[in-house]
């Protein structure tokens, strides 16, 4: 793949010049609707948009913050701030479920911190205006059409060290961590991870990911943009309730590759009417990243969809994350990922490696090899290298780092340490493979985003009818989904009986988060166990709920 | 068919689908009373709605049922038009 310059905006430009009527990216929505932008398209917008935004007065290195749903504005808006000089972020935003005031209410201290002034969302999610600091503007796409058309701005180019974006998908609460990721990162990613699959400009990228995400964001916009290959966006509301729309994308557009979490892999076997056929002999990869993932998800995968003309190496592993810009590791594309059968009873002890055959056995898949220019270290608790064949935190280096969280210096201090990231992140490396088996801290995964166990606490302890305090969250693994279910014991105060609780705290978690909980179990005042400590133990209160649910 | 045995065939979709007791689902039930009830599961039971009564569902409507009693009732209003 040819990434030529030194910044977004000039291997932008290059592909732009080079091939302006090439198609970089195609909108499906599910009333079959299609909206396609050329090169030329994408540029001519986003550099008209640019020029209006800086009539706006906003300043080189200014945040942009961006709330839009699945419209080609929501592109072109992005790349116009970059070329404006801002720092735009994509953020996620309520859906039409949630409660709106609540939600963008827990963002009023993220806006402040980062000092936000500028802002670009729809008339529909007009309760962001309520929260964003005195004196900024929000800009309303319905209001503003005018501003993809007319005269282009002719972009100064910036500087390969600058900051091009600002990541904000981890945190579950408001105050998410932006993740700052220069120019030069982002070339870096691109150019390594592309030769890691063997990523051309004649590839088709299918995607139902969220651009606040970074699979959505880097693998599937970022990266297929700047190679000037097509990429093919589905609205991930649209793609919940209606799964088979990516196989409709990729057998349309001959696509080539897809990035998924685990649990879309289950999702589209339990989706997929048996008698349903897609052409997927075009697919080199259906990449499986952002939660853990299952042997045993690849396995139903391919019993459903062998059929549909699926390559033998078409299922892969990634091991990602925001800071590294996206990829860590990536699977070999010349064959299925390694499946390792270790002693789970070892493993969960004392975080020995052994092989497994009997006895409690867990398969683990393989996450690949480091991409080029990326080094894993796995560093036990004292922060020197584990010993071999023991699980630790995995720490890494790269050409692709982040430059810290943006205002955050103590946190960037406290995990980005000589140049090595401390992930939280546990695993191991064998045979030059990384496999990932859990976290060091309480972040739960589920359906691919993340989510703090201690933050949903502190937000349940906030409902009516909780002792506040008297709350422990945490997640388990749900075999059906491929994910994890995140659960919530309560302790109730008296006032409420157990279901207005349990509807209460439900709704307000999601309300706020986004996160559904699985479960919701109240439980009389003074009988969540505690540790010797005095607080609320989540390792004991966990094991009794799996013992009351044994099925898990 | 009848509002009681309609809601009786989703209950029991419900029930397999979410792994509870449908005879603990009425029409007052919501998404927030039962284990494991989030986007993609209501999606799941909706697409079998669809599969066992053979009816097509407003995809528009997925999201904006309140409770069991409106599923039954969108299924019902469905089946009359078929």
């Amino acid at each position: 793949m040819q990434v030529t310059g030194q910044s977004i905006i000039e291997v932008l430009f290059t592909n732009m010049r080079e091939a302006p009527d090439q198609p970089a990216c195609v909108l499906l929505s599910r009333a079959g609707g299609e909206v396609l932008l050329t090169r030329g398209e994408l540029w001519h917008r986003s550099a008209c948009f640019a020029g209006h935004l800086l009539e706006t007065g906003i300043r080189p290195g200014e945040p942009y913050l961006i709330a839009l749903p699945h419209r080609q504005e929501m592109l072109t808006a992005f790349l116009g701030a970059m070329m404006a000089g801002a720092v735009p972020a994509f953020m996620p935003f309520p859906t039409a479920k949630q409660n709106a005031e609540l939600f963008w209410d827990n963002h009023r201290e993220l806006f402040g911190l980062i000092a936000a002034e500028r802002f670009l969302t729809y008339r529909a999610n007009h309760r962001l205006a309520d929260v964003v600091p005195p004196g900024s503007a929000v800009h309303y796409v319905e209001d503003i059409e005018d501003w993809f058309t007319g005269q282009p701005i002719t972009p100064a180019l910036p500087e390969a060290a600058s900051i091009a974006l600002l990541q904000h998908s981890s945190g579950t609460t408001g105050l998410k961590k932006g993740v700052m990721l220069s120019h030069a990162a982002i070339l870096h990613q691109a150019r390594s991870y592309a030769a890691a699959i063997g990523f051309s400009a004649e590839d088709v990228i299918a995607s139902w990911l969220p651009l606040y995400h970074d699979m959505g964001l880097i693998a599937c916009f970022m990266m297929p943009l700047l190679a000037g290959a097509l990429v093919v966006m589905l609205d991930p509301f649209e793609w919940v309730s209606g799964p088979t729309l990516l196989l409709d994308g990729i057998a349309q557009y001959r696509a080539t590759f897809s990035w998924m979490p685990n649990f879309a892999f289950e999702h589209l076997v339990r989706a997929s009417p048996p008698e349903r056929m897609w052409d997927l002999s075009s697919i080199k990869a259906f990449v499986n990243c952002s939660e853990p993932c299952k042997p045993e998800s690849f396995l139903r995968f391919r019993e459903r969809f062998d059929r549909c003309n699926l390559a033998p190496n078409a299922l892969q592993v990634s091991y990602a994350m925001a800071e590294n810009v996206f990829a860590v590791t990536q699977t070999s594309m010349q064959a299925p990922p390694r499946v390792l059968t270790v002693d789970a009873d070892r493993l969960e002890a004392d975080g020995t490696v052994l092989p497994g055959a009997t006895g409690r056995l867990r398969a683990l898949l393989s996450c690949g090899k480091p991409v080029a220019g990326t080094e894993i270290r796995i560093l036990d608790s004292t922060g020197s290298e584990a010993a071999a064949g023991r699980i630790g935190e995995i720490a890494i280096r790269s050409f692709c780092l982040f430059t810290g969280y943006n205002k955050l210096p103590a946190l960037t201090a406290e995990k980005l340490i000589d140049g090595w990231y401390r992930t939280g992140d546990l695993g191991f490396m064998e045979n030059g493979e990384l496999f990932v088996t859990g976290r060091q801290d309480d972040l739960m995964i589920v359906y691919g985003r993340n989510y703090y166990a201690h933050a949903v606490e502190q937000a349940a302890s906030e409902c009516p009818g909780v002792l506040p305090g008297r709350v422990v969250a945490f997640a388990v693994e749900n075999a059906a989904s491929g994910s994890r279910d995140a659960v919530l014991l309560v302790e109730g105060d008296g006032t409420l009986s157990e279901r207005d609780i349990r509807r209460q705290v439900k709704t307000y978690i999601f309300d706020v988060t986004g996160l559904t909980l699985h479960a919701v179990d109240v439980h009389p005042r003074g009988t969540l166990v505690k540790s010797t400590a005095g607080k609320i133990s989540r390792h004991q209160n966990m094991a009794l709920y799996r013992q009351r649910h044994p099925a898990l | 068919m009848s509002g009681d045995t309609l809601l009786h065939a989703i209950a029991a979709i419900i029930g397999e689908r979410l792994l509870v007791d449908p005879a603990a689902i009425t029409r007052e039930t919501t998404a927030e009373d039962v284990d494991g009830w989030d986007s993609v599961t209501h999606t799941l039971v909706m697409m079998e709605v669809e599969r066992r009564l053979n009816i097509t569902l407003p995809v528009d409507k997925f999201f904006d049922l309140e409770n069991v009693g409106d599923l039954v009732d969108l299924a019902a209003s469905e089946l009359a038009k078929s």
